[in-house]
């Protein structure tokens, strides 16, 4: 199971990085022309759902519950970093930030729409919030650096954990129709500095690994509809992939023997 | 010289009762989805009669040879807006201000598409 959520954010938030003048949005999806910029990039998952090899399912702890609690001193800056199923939510806060402050800002980035984290988050006492995972593979992986503590109860789990491709379609219009200004020269601009690390980072940031970069094609002669010109370059992305089933305790018995040379009496009690 | 108040007029002419509905406000969420906000309704009472030719010349060439009403009004019309008439629905094409005449506009709808007729049933022509 992959988060697609975490798909459409994070490369809509890569590309808008990329091209600040260009109005980026997910298709397929009714946007009147008015409302575009100058540019609109259009982004679209052509086919998806591949895994990269056979995953083994393996037996190992995940966690049924979590508790993130917030530490350092208020009078410095802090920084929290929370990692869990592929993504990275990452908190920043300034100095005289109290900690419980802090605790609501990890508490509203873990909720934000885009690294979806499949838990019920709940404050508790001044500077902790417990993560109630939804489903058992919620928060597999779950680490926690920076000013904050992690504690967790775990239960065994079978879990399976893939890379999953996905061909994505990024799709450029302009109402420039020149070389120079036009859709393959925003084209060109995206595949050019999606390799940035500061681009690459931030797609870490929703789990997406950028494995290939197509070629532009300029589809010049398709343009229409209110633009001057479009071009297209496909990205073949991946997300791990992540699903878990929990192993049932073992069920257990409380038993005496008796014996002796002429009978021999097992007492069970449930 | 002073333009001849258009607005005071209206009143002297037949109305009629229209529909006008506005989309809602177009908005991209966090995951780059295109959200359209409630459309909003309003029933508006203008001056309505078929566009002639000199209103038809604001419009492109291709578009003169459909339907288009020509619509007084003293308020504004989005120009994404549709326009119930007489229980068949027109599509804002233009809108202009005449605000020296007194605060009136003119705006120009056109017939959108209707369902083609059925055919009859030897799957002729209707």
């Amino acid at each position: 199971m992959i988060h697609l959520e975490r798909l459409q954010a994070g490369l809509g938030s890569a590309i808008e990085a990329i091209v600040s003048d260009a109005t980026v949005a997910w298709s397929p999806s009714q946007l009147p022309r008015e409302q575009a910029r100058r540019h609109l990039v259009t982004l679209q998952r052509l086919s998806g759902g591949h895994m990269t090899d056979d995953p083994t399912p393996r037996t190992t702890p995940v966690p049924t519950s979590a508790t993130i609690t917030v530490t350092g001193n208020p009078a410095n800056a802090r920084a929290v970093q929370v990692l869990a199923t592929g993504a990275r939510w990452r908190v920043i806060v300034p100095a005289a930030t109290s900690n419980a402050d802090l605790r609501d800002a990890i508490q509203a980035a873990l909720s934000a729409l885009g690294k979806s984290l499949d838990a019920t988050l709940t404050p508790a006492g001044a500077d902790a919030i417990v993560l109630t995972p939804a489903n058992p593979a919620a928060l597999h992986g779950i680490t926690v650096r920076g000013s904050a503590l992690l504690s967790d109860t775990t239960s065994l789990a079978k879990v399976t954990q893939g890379w999953e491709s996905s061909r994505v379609q990024v799709s450029c219009s302009s109402a420039d129709r020149t070389t120079a200004g036009g859709a393959h020269a925003l084209a060109q601009t995206i595949r050019g500095a999606l390799r940035r690390p500061s681009v690459t980072r931030l797609l870490d940031e929703y789990g997406i690994g950028l494995w290939d970069v197509g070629q532009v094609i300029d589809h010049a002669r398709k343009s229409g509809s209110a633009w001057e010109s479009h071009a297209t370059l496909d990205l073949h992305v991946v997300q791990l992939s992540l699903d878990a089933e929990l192993v049932p305790a073992a069920q257990s018995v409380a038993a005496s023997v008796n014996a002796d040379p002429q009978t021999i009496e097992i007492e069970v009690s449930p | 010289m002073t333009l001849l108040d258009s607005a005071a007029i209206l009143d002297d002419f037949e109305r009629s009762a229209v529909t006008v509905e506005t989309p809602g406000e177009v908005t991209i969420d966090a995951l780059r989805e295109v959200v359209h906000g409630p459309p909003s309704v309003a029933n508006r009472n203008p001056v309505v009669h078929p566009a002639d030719r000199r209103m038809l010349e604001r419009l492109p060439e291709a578009d003169r040879s459909r339907e288009t009403i020509a619509l007084y009004d003293t308020i504004e019309y989005a120009q994404t807006a549709t326009v119930t008439y007489q229980g068949r629905r027109y599509e804002v094409a233009s809108v202009a201000d005449y605000d020296t005449h007194g605060g009136v506009w003119l705006i120009l709808a056109q017939l959108l598409d209707e369902h083609a007729p059925e055919p009859d049933e030897d799957g002729g022509d209707p």
